[in-house]
């Protein structure tokens, strides 16, 4: 069974049987790829809008589309597969963090960058969107493993 | 909800590893429902009151 460690941002690797480390290990790989690949599709189309460069790449971009979503869709079913497997405890704490990433992403999205965006005429690109909900699942992930876990560590018997 | 999950367990000298292994739980999901932070769902506290020989509502209670 999947533990959570240092705060509540980790996986404890060794509480991971086999089967759990090839899918959780080959998710985090295949989601990694599909993000370098979708920056570089990204970084593309919206490097010429923000340098003014043209970009003799752009008919590139439509042939990769394919493999950023394989890999997305990969990725997410190893995940799928690696959290169906684990206890309700540990799929209770990622859905309580996950939701308070979720909620800081929109929040903040919604009440600091997309003002910024219309108003000030900063130009959000994806990147700071995805910091953003980073961020929140960083802060959401150490408070549910303080309200959930801690109290484990100290009185454990 | 409340329970009295910790006394259980502490009867029959399990640390929380050693129990949660038993009903195919981590240790850190026992200690949150140990604590009230976490309310197991019905299969899970089916498969704890089976082990204790007990009934769900001497071992959950509100």
């Amino acid at each position: 069974m999947a533990e959570v460690n240092w705060g509540g941002l980790n996986i404890k690797w060794s509480s991971l049987n086999n089967q759990d480390k090839k899918e959780y290990g080959g998710g985090l790989t295949l989601m990694l790829i599909a993000s370098v690949v979708s920056g570089v599709i990204l970084g593309g189309i919206w490097g010429e809008r923000l340098t003014g460069q043209v970009d003799t790449m752009t008919w590139l971009y439509p042939y990769m589309y394919p493999f950023a979503m394989l890999g997305f869709i990969g990725g997410a079913k190893l995940m799928t597969n690696f959290m169906q497997r684990q206890d309700e405890g540990f799929v209770d704490f990622n859905i309580k963090s996950n939701i308070y990433g979720i909620n800081f992403f929109w929040i903040v999205g919604f009440l600091i960058a997309w003002p910024l965006e219309i108003f000030m005429g900063w130009d959000f690109v994806f990147m700071e969107y995805f910091l953003l909900y980073a961020l929140g699942v960083t802060i959401g992930g150490r408070k549910v493993y303080k309200e959930m876990y801690v109290i484990d560590i100290n009185n454990e018997t | 909800m409340n329970n009295n999950l910790k006394k259980l367990r502490d009867e029959l000298n399990l640390s929380q590893d050693a129990f949660g292994s038993k009903v195919d739980v981590s240790r850190q999901t026992i200690n949150s429902i140990e604590n009230g932070k976490f309310d197991p769902s019905l299969p899970l506290a089916m498969k704890i009151a089976k082990f204790f020989n007990s009934k769900i509502e001497d071992i959950f209670f509100t």
